[in-house]
Parts: C-alpha cells; structure tokens; sequence
C-alpha cells in the first residue's frame, strides 16, 4: 500500500497546517508578551 | 462582587498555555488517538477528525477560556459558581457541579492507570518484560502486574500500590505547591521533554523502512499510508463521523471542568483568544504530528496492518502496554526507547492529572475559604479511599463503568450544558465579547455562529448517539459476566455517593454565603 500521493498530499498538509499553526501562535503569544513588558517598563520610567 | 486581587495567579502566559496544553496532552493523544484512527479506516478518520478540530475543538476551548476568565473576575475558580454568574438561577450551581464530579471521578482512576506508566517506564530500563516474547504472554504480564492474574514477575499487587502512592504522592505535592509554583512549573518542564521525547521515537520509527525484508507489507510507509491515505468511500458511514468529534472531544480534555478552573487565575483583561487557539494548536501538534508518527506505524511495521487493527481492537492499552512492550524487545535500543516512550506517557499523564484536581481545590478555596493546604488534603484524602476500590476491583470491571460515565458520557453532557449556558443564557453577544476581550488576536466571526448553531448541535446529536449506541447496553449491564455485576453496581454507588456529596456542599457553600449577606 504505502503512502500514495494522495497520502502524501493529505499528511503535508495536515502536519504542515498544524505546525504553522502551532508555531505561528507561540510567536505571536512570544511577541505580546514582550511588548507588555516593553510597556510595564516604560510605565515605570515615567512615572 | 470584587476583582479577583487576592487569588493566586499565573507567573506568566507561556505558563498557563503550556500548563493547559499539559492538561490537554495525555493519555489519549498517544493511545487513544491511534486507536481510534486505527479501529476507523485510518485516512478516512482523518477528515473528519480536522473538520471536527474547526467546528467542535477550537470553539469549545474558547468557551471554556472563556467562563473561566469570566467566573474568576467574580473569586469563582469551579463551574457551580461560574455557572452561577452565568445563569441568575438557583439550579445553576447545581448544574455546575458535573464539572467538580467529572473532574474528580477521572482523577481517581486516571492517577492509576497513570501509575502503570511510571512502573512500565522502570521495567523498560531494567528489561524486566523483555523476555515476554508473544501478545499473550506480555498480556499476562500487564494483568500479573495489575493484579489481575497470577504470574512469575509479581507475586501480588503490591509493586502496582507502590507505584501508585507514589504517583499519587506527586500529583498532590505538585497541586499543594498551588498554580504558579506548582502546576505551572511542573507543564514548563514535563510537557517540553514529553514533546522531545514523542519527537525521538517518531524520528527513530521514521527510520524503521521495513524491519523484516521477507515482509514487505510490514513496513513503516504502510503505517502511514493506513493513516494518511485518505479514503473518501468510507465517510458516508456515521460512525466514522462520530468517533472522529468524539476524539477532538476527549484529546482537548473539554467538559471536565480543568479548563474554567486554569482560566480563573486570569487577570480580567489577560488575552484568553490567542491563549486558547495556542492551547488547541500546541494539542493538535502532539496527536496529529507526534501521536500518529509513533504507534501504528511501528505496529504495522512489526505486525502488519491485520494484527495492528486486532490491537486496535483490543483498546488503547492493548496497543500501549502490550503491542508496543513487544516492539521495544525488537528495537536496537529498545530498553531506553521503550523506557522514553513511558515515561512520555507518564509526564503526558501527569500534566492532565494534576489538572483534574484543581477544579475541586479551587472550589474549596474559593466557596468555604479553605487554605490550599486544607484544601489539597481534603482532595487527597478522598482520592485515596476511593482509589482503593480502582485498584482492588479493577478486573471486575470498576474502573471501565467509572471510566464511561464519568469519562466519556458525562464529558459531552457537561459540555452541552456549559455551551448552552453560555451561548443561549447569559447570551451570544455578551459571550463573544467576553472571549474577544483583551484579545490578542481576533477571532473571525464565524466562529461566533458555529459557537451558537452548530456546537451544539454536534454535542446535542453525539450525546443521543452515545445514549443510545452505548449508555443504554451499559445501563442495563449488557455483556457483563455475572459474577462482575455487584462490582458495577459497586462503581456506580460510588459514583452517586460523590455526586450527593458534591451537591451538599455546593448547598452548604451558598447557605453561608447568604447568611453571610445577610449578617453584613
């Protein structure tokens, strides 16, 4: 049987879409994060 | 009511979304899952399985974030009082407490099972099954090990009781710690080394081809073909579609009551969009890329496709503890693959276990004004008398009615419950916004009509569809030996005692609380 092309196309997608999704949604969390700190701090130079 | 400005809180959001991530992350994504794919037509499960990820998965876990977040802002970190806020009623609290009884219920024999893969991942190290060379023989050794039969590895059932006080042991050091600088650190070291850990076997199995040259058909592709083959002939059968929600269902562990109770330790304007869909993704990496890279292909790749779905057949500890014991003996390197594989089982465990204990101890907390201390030892207490029963009478079938009432049916009808409260009751505008507030992210509309419409519709008709197909056949004990019968009736009284006792006490709480306004 193996992966025929079909298989092929379905699993690139699945662990690709999965992945992006994963990967995409931990950068974002990473950058958000970074930017309230960036706030918190300015916050507290300022005042 | 107050803010929420004395609870404890999370040390930071990567925590809380591994530490939900972690409660996802169990068991189910690395045997269930298989299973599942394997007892469905493989590639044919596969469509299914992601739509269902759009339309039941992802909503539900915003849902859930969602009255979490919510109930928090009111010092409320279970579902009575969520439900509570939710619904001005006097029945909502009641209605609540399915999420502090499905929660503890799973606690109770999930700490078990979780045990066996502590005791598997040592008698991997030490080769201590490697010379059990059939299914038969390494069967007999699960049941020896359980105490379910006699054999020459364990005389009687005390390494099992060993393993579990010490599993026990560490789930309630890990919750007496309480959220940051116990379950949060915890997720930030176990789920990171399970994923590494799931990643080496995949890769390794990856490199498998075909063990044996003179079985061609036994080979690692044709496990993936099994999998990832779509089969489109097979999606007209409703139960392919069924299963498939079923496992998105359980994999996302959602209707227990664990998700609201992480979630209430949110400030009220902490992003819960982003946090969610992270949790779902992060949940869908390991089952869709990790889970299906591991089991099947490698039993395929040993035994073939028939033997595999025989396996399969057998459910997932079956494929956990029987089939997969028996290819590590096969292995270069078995001993330290096979003692990875359980111990990526065990931690996958452990995240989700400690999980179903936090919704009771916040009940404690937050509604009678325990101390974590008071609270985590009135939990454990209880856990540890019941866990007898599971331990003792598990070859008479206690675990398993445990297991489907409060594991499985119970989930979709919490579930149900909670969607329709909070779409329907306290209203779809008001939750939506509640779910976009402090957003990172937006979250496209559309999912605002699958939350109201199509949720639960599919928990509606996968709740008539369990009723029917199964709880009524185990209602009425159908299949089940004679001599197991008392012990069911057994599990079930144990069941309904916990239940009764959750409700008084969800009555007591709000008795002092009104004698309380009052007196003020």
């Amino acid at each position: 049987m193996g992966l025929t092309t079909g298989g092929i196309i379905f699993l690139s997608f699945a662990w690709g879409g999965v992945t992006l999704l994963t990967v995409y949604c931990f950068i974002k969390v990473i950058k958000s994060e970074r930017e309230k700190a960036k706030k918190k701090k300015l916050k507290k130079i300022n005042k | 009511m107050p803010l929420n400005t004395e609870r404890e809180q999370w040390g930071s959001k990567i925590g809380l979304i591994l530490a939900v991530a972690g409660n996802a992350v169990g068991l189910g994504n690395f045997l269930r899952f298989p299973v599942q794919a394997a007892q469905n037509g493989g590639g044919a499960f596969m469509i299914p399985y992601f739509i269902f990820f759009l339309i039941l998965g992802i909503p539900l876990m915003w849902i859930e974030w969602g009255i979490g977040r919510h109930g928090g802002r009111f010092n409320h970190g279970s579902a009575p009082g969520m439900f509570d806020v939710l619904w001005k009623h006097k029945l909502a609290k009641y209605f609540g407490t399915l999420g502090l009884f499905m929660s503890m219920v799973i606690l109770i024999y999930y700490t078990y099972i979780e045990s066996w893969t502590l005791g598997y991942s040592i008698f991997s190290i030490t080769g201590y099954y490697f010379d059990q060379h059939t299914a038969d023989a390494m069967r007999t050794f699960l049941y020896n090990y359980q105490g379910r039969a006699t054999g020459e590895h364990f005389t009687g059932i005390l390494p099992a009781y060993i393993l579990m006080f010490i599993t026990f042991g560490l789930n309630f050091w890990v919750l007496f710690k309480g959220i940051s600088k116990g379950i949060e650190k915890l997720a930030k070291i176990a789920l990171p080394l399970l994923l590494i850990f799931a990643a080496i076997l995949a890769v390794r199995i990856m490199f498998l081809g075909t063990p044996d040259p003179s079985l061609p058909a036994n080979s690692v592709w044709n496990g993936y073909g099994f999998i990832w083959n779509p089969n489109v002939s097979l999606l007209s059968d409703p139960k392919i579609w069924l299963a498939a929600a079923g496992q998105i269902f359980f994999t996302l562990s959602v209707g227990m009551g664990t998700i609201h109770a992480y979630a209430s330790y949110l400030k009220p304007k902490d992003d819960i969009a982003l946090s969610g869909l992270t949790t779902a993704a992060t949940n869908g990496f390991a089952e869709v890329v990790l889970g299906a890279a591991i089991a099947i292909p490698v039993a395929v790749a040993f035994f073939g496709l028939q033997t595999t779905q025989e396996f399969a057949k057998g459910g997932a500890f079956d494929l956990g503890f029987v089939s997969m014991p028996l290819i590590f003996q096969r292995i270069p390197l078995g001993q330290v693959l096979g003692f990875l594989w359980f111990l990526l089982l065990f931690f996958a465990g452990i995240t989700s276990s400690v999980a179903m204990g936090q919704p009771v101890i916040a009940f404690l907390e937050d509604e009678f004004g325990f101390s974590r201390k008071k609270a985590v030892g009135v939990l454990a207490t209880v856990v540890l008398i019941a866990v007898q029963f599971v331990v003792f009478y598990q070859k008479y079938g206690f675990l398993n009615e445990m297991d489907y009432w409060a594991g499985t049916f119970g989930l979709v009808v919490f579930a149900l419950v909670e969607t329709v409260l909070f779409m329907w009751v306290f209203g779809a505008g008001k939750a939506w916004k509640e779910m976009n507030e402090g957003g990172d992210i937006q979250i496209p509309r559309v999912f605002y009509y699958l939350m109201k419409f199509v949720t639960p519709v599919v928990l509606f008709v996968l709740m008539i569809w369990w009723f029917v197909e199964s709880a009524i056949p185990k209602l009425l004990l159908v299949g089940v030996p004679d001599v197991n019968k008392p012990y069911y009736w057994g599990s079930r009284a144990l069941m309904v005692v916990i239940f009764i006792g959750l409700i008084l006490l969800v009555r007591k709480a709000w008795q002092l609380k009104a004698n309380k306004e009052e007196s003020n």
